[in-house]
């Protein structure tokens, strides 16, 4: 295929390679040792949340055995009752709920390095950060090909060094996001190689590129966003236009048949809404998500400072006002660059834009920026450097004759540089750093907070736990018990909430009691394992191996109280009562029969 | 008759007009005025949210945002930058009368201190004391807060008549030791040894108050405020900056206007400012464990950093943020700004909580009795504290010109 009709870059480009190399090297290496320094939190935290799951699969203690490339394979048809029967999923999951995702790079590589690594999780958090490091040298080179060195220098530092980055640093089972984000920026580069180029050698290599992306994880979806921004933008015909999206296409549709046929997808989550399985629920978060997603990776203002709880009014006033100040001065940077790095910048932010709807589906967040972030960079850093380092117009001159006007559009550009300088040079790195220690902290709490159940339960696979209340134990508890080992036999979670009671109505049954705008268990996005399409209503009855769950009463918030019936009296042996508050895991002494007695978070 | 009839009812309009005028601030800095203007609102908006949240969150469970009110008791530091402009007002007074006289005339500047600030302060006090049942905390401590001590008193409502007189008191008895410093710094012979010092009994500010937090560990957060924020030792590091605010521009405003001249600096500036109001804003930036830590750097340190750079921008800037804030608006709002701070919080206690409630109970929004009630406070304060000048500023100002000159 001949090379698209954008203006010609080799040029420019030999000339953005002309510009002192080894100094730009020099920028490029204290980029990379900036990131280290900042990431260096993420890197250095043991195993958290999934984390435990995958260990478990690998090292075959998971209840249901996986395949080195199903390790994202967390609920399936095939395995639910197995592991509602083991308590990995708790009592109030839905019916149907699959959890499956298509990610079989990446975890035959988790699978490699739990296998290789297992017990030093510093050289697992090695290998992310060398994807996170392809991801740099990848985004500098796409910025490189039309972009000033300043430009480059600075998007690439904004890109490297942001928030999006600490979660998949510092979450090993998110590290899939950086292998797709790796693969699919280099991806990226070789596409725009092979349309400005016109080299086929460069068209096979996006093309198998965007497959390893896509094999990495479903985020590599985000990268359709840029191929289409930039046929958007591009000059050709529409047939050529169409051809041009192949690479990107081929493999993309490649894999979605395939995650289609093989059940992959999500059913039955709070947490995630499926657009092909349920499009209403997605459509009906989707504006909210893309505003959160917006204000955060634009003006660093926490994807959770947006949703649907929030005041509304208070956050439409902050977006209208941030955005205004950003767009003029945005569109007025780009439009004074000369004509290939304006079209690169266009096509970069629109892709920046197109990119944030594959992660829609997901609470946003803003470990689901990195491949946003691309263009998000790429735009910031134009506008930086207009600001701070562009000719003042002078008096007469320009877009703007009338000097008022042109002090007037001069200083917003000015203010907006400040604000989004503060926000990705200042506000980006420190928050990508605390975000990285605080995963940390937090990882190190599960584990002294899970201290007391390796102490009490000896003999793990024969013993069964009842958790009376649970906060992030829910998900994870069972897994802690013994790291190394097996699982217990059962693990029954009664409750997620705050403040719980627990009315002991005879030897084997109890009533446990919510605050009424808690429920017995989290609603809406914050329940990973029931979607809100389908409530437990009062008269409803769950039942698991050993255990009934009966709906006594619900509130706004769901069940508020549930009556729980064992197969077995509660003092029995065999059982290890427990409850999880802020401190950790305890032991539970139940009241009497016909007494009562709470759990505090 | 009619020839000599119209001058009289002229010269007597004009007199009227006269009686009637603002008696404007010096115009050196107008920005500042602009500035002025901007740390009273938000001041007015903190109190007049801090009242209507202690009516109603806990009553009804009807109020705004929780995290809106939250918010709200942490943006801007308006408290700060007055202290920080009122260091600088006073600094730039004592400097030039230096520059110009050789000396700093110590009974004029007190007098003029005097005539400028306590009589306006006396009369709302004395109106309060009258117009109240007053507790027997609030009578004992009643010539306190005549004196200026009100910082030094127990501040709890049922203690103090004018428990917002802290930031005035404070301001009083920095005053008081203001001279000697300008003596000390006036006796230095360079530069760099008037910086330093400036710098050393600033940095002083922060050690003090991390010394009261490390020896009285553990602290509940109002424990700490009643410690640390209303002390004028633990306080008087903003003060300091604004004085060191006047020497730098002082000495090195040609320069440093210069240097703004980049827009990269001014947006390391700018970063700077926006780094300092992050924590400030969120305090628990650094985990909910260190969030009084935070408030021992809070209190005084990095509003002051935060604050120093646009102030220096500002000085020496041009464009239209200097304009803006400049504007002769802002001139005449700032000239009435201490009256609306004397005079704000008892306007929304006894005006507006009721009027409040009362439409609450008819079911008006929150959000639109918030605003309603921010605007209705801001210009009822205004308006007395447009009487207040008039009748109380201005005559004593008369007195001042005769026995200042």
């Amino acid at each position: 295929m001949e090379s698209g009709s954008y203006d010609s870059g080799a040029d420019r480009e030999t000339q953005v390679r002309r510009e002192n190399p080894r100094r730009s090297g020099r920028w490029t290496l204290g980029i990379l040792v900036l990131g280290l320094v900042t990431y260096f939190p993420a890197l250095t935290s043991p195993l958290i949340l999934d984390d435990y799951l995958h260990a478990a699969m690998v090292r075959g203690a998971f209840p249901s055995p996986r395949s080195p490339f199903a390790l994202y394979d967390f609920v399936s048809d095939a395995d639910r009752q197995l592991l509602l029967a083991r308590g990995v999923l708790p009592w109030w999951t839905h019916p149907h709920l699959t959890i499956r995702f298509l990610r079989p790079l990446s975890s035959a590589l988790l699978w490699a390095d739990y296998s290789l690594f297992r017990g030093r999780p510093l050289l697992l958090h090695a290998q992310s950060f060398l994807w996170w490091g392809l991801a740099i040298f990848a985004a500098r080179a796409l910025y490189r090909r039309h972009l000033s060195l300043r430009v480059t220098l600075l998007a690439t530092a904004i890109f490297a060094l942001g928030p999006w980055h600490a979660i998949p640093l510092a979450w090993l089972a998110n590290s899939e996001a950086l292998v797709s984000l790796g693969l699919g920026t280099l991806a990226l580069v070789a596409y725009v190689r092979w349309r400005e180029a016109g080299s086929a050698a460069s068209g096979i290599l996006a093309t198998l590129l965007f497959g390893l992306a896509l094999l990495g994880g479903e985020y590599a979806l985000c990268f359709g966003g840029y191929c289409v921004a930039f046929e958007l933008g591009c000059r050709d015909g529409t047939r050529r236009r169409v051809l041009g999206l192949l690479p990107f296409a081929l493999p993309a549709v490649g894999y979605l048949v395939a995650r289609s046929q093989l059940g992959y997808g999500v059913v039955g989550s709070g947490f995630y809404s499926d657009p092909l399985r349920d499009p209403e629920a997605f459509l009906a978060l989707a504006p909210w998500r893309v505003v959160a997603l917006l204000l955060d990776g634009w003006l660093a203002l926490g994807a959770e400072f947006w949703n649907p709880g929030a005041a509304r009014w208070a956050g439409a006033l902050i977006v209208a006002a941030g955005f205004a100040i950003v767009i003029g001065p945005l569109r007025r940077a780009v439009s004074l660059l000369d004509a290939p790095a304006r079209e690169t910048a266009t096509w970069l932010l629109k892709g920046s834009l197109f990119a944030m709807l594959p992660v829609l589906a997901v609470v946003p967040s803003a470990r689901l920026l990195g491949v946003s972030a691309l263009g998000i960079a790429g735009g910031v850093a134009v506008l930086l450097d207009r600001a701070w380092f562009g000719d003042a117009p002078a008096q007469g001159q320009g877009r703007d004759r009338a000097p008022r006007e042109r002090s007037w559009a001069f200083e917003l550009t000015g203010l907006a540089a400040i604000m989004l300088g503060f926000a990705h040079l200042v506000h980006g790195p420190v928050t990508a750093w605390l975000t990285g220690s605080r995963m940390r902290d937090q990882a190190l709490d599960f584990v002294s907070q899970t201290a007391w159940l390796r102490q009490r339960v000896t003999d793990v696979p024969n013993t069964e736990v009842v958790v009376m209340r649970a906060g992030e134990g829910v998900f994870f508890g069972a897994f802690a018990v013994d790291p190394e080992g097996p699982l217990p036999a059962e693990w029954r979670t009664l409750s997620h909430t705050g403040h719980a009671l627990v009315l002991r109505r005879d030897l084997r049954t109890l009533d446990l009691v919510a605050p009424p705008d808690k429920g017995v268990f989290p609603t809406g996005p914050g329940n990973l394992f029931r979607s809100p399409d389908a409530p437990l209503a009062p008269g409803d009855e769950v039942s698991v191996p050993g255990m009934r769950a009966r709906i006594l009463e619900a509130g706004t918030n769901g069940p508020v109280r549930v009556r729980f019936s064992f197969d077995r009296d509660l003092s029995s042996p065999s059982l290890v009562l427990t409850s999880e508050d802020a401190y950790g895991f305890k032991q539970v002494d139940l009241p009497k029969v016909g007494f009562g007695a709470p759990f505090d978070p | 008759m009619t020839a000599v009839a119209i001058p009289a009812t002229s010269e007597k309009a004009s007199a009227l007009r006269q009686f009637f005028s603002l008696e404007l601030l010096d115009n050196r800095y107008p920005a500042l005025h602009g500035l002025r203007v901007l740390a009273i609102l938000s001041v007015v908006q903190i109190h007049v949210t801090y009242v209507l949240a202690g009516d109603f969150v806990g009553k009804r469970n009807d109020f705004l945002d929780p995290r809106f009110i939250e918010e709200s008791y942490w943006i801007f530091f308006g408290m700060d930058l007055f202290f920080m402009l009122s260091g600088f007002l006073i600094g730039s007074i004592l400097l030039r009368s230096l520059q110009v006289e050789g000396t700093q005339n110590i009974r004029r500047f007190y007098l003029r201190r005097i005539f400028r600030t306590f009589p306006s302060y006396w009369v709302v006090l004395t109106v309060l004391a009258l117009s109240i049942s007053l507790t027997t905390m609030q009578r004992a401590n009643l010539l306190k807060e005549y004196l200026y001590a009100t910082n030094f008193t127990s501040l709890v409502p049922q203690a103090v008549v004018m428990i917002w007189g802290w930031s005035l008191a404070l301001e009083e008895q920095f005053y008081l030791t203001v001279p000697l410093l300008f003596f000390v710094l006036h006796r230095l012979r360079r530069d760099a040894h008037r910086f330093a010092l400036l710098l050393g009994i600033w940095a002083l500010g922060p050690i003090i108050r991390l010394t009261i937090y490390l020896r009285g560990a553990p602290w509940g957060y109002e424990e700490l405020q009643r410690a640390l924020y209303f002390r004028t030792h633990t306080r008087f590091d903003t003060l300091i900056a604004g004085i060191l605010l006047v020497f730098v521009h002082q000495r090195y405003g040609d320069a440093i206007k210069q240097w703004f001249k980049s827009p990269f600096h001014r947006a390391m500036v700018g970063m700077l400012s926006f780094a300092c109001l992050w924590p400030l804003h969120n305090p628990a930036l650094f985990g909910p464990e260190n969030v009084l830590f935070v408030f021992v750097f809070a209190w005084g340190t990095i509003t002051s950093i935060m604050y120093f750079g646009p102030l220096l921008m500002l000085l020496g800037g041009e464009g239209w943020i200097v304009r803006a804030l400049s504007a002769p608006l802002f001139r005449r709002v700032a000239t009435l700004g201490y009256g609306v701070y004397l005079v704000h919080i008892p306007i929304i206690y006894y005006v507006l909580m009721p009027a409040v409630r009362a439409l609450h109970q008819q079911r008006v929004s929150m959000v639109i009795l918030w605003s309603g009630s921010l605007l209705a406070v801001t210009i009822l304060s205004l308006s007395i504290a447009y009487g207040l000048h008039v009748f109380v500023e201005k005559p004593s100002l008369r007195i001042r010109e005769r026995l200042a000159r």
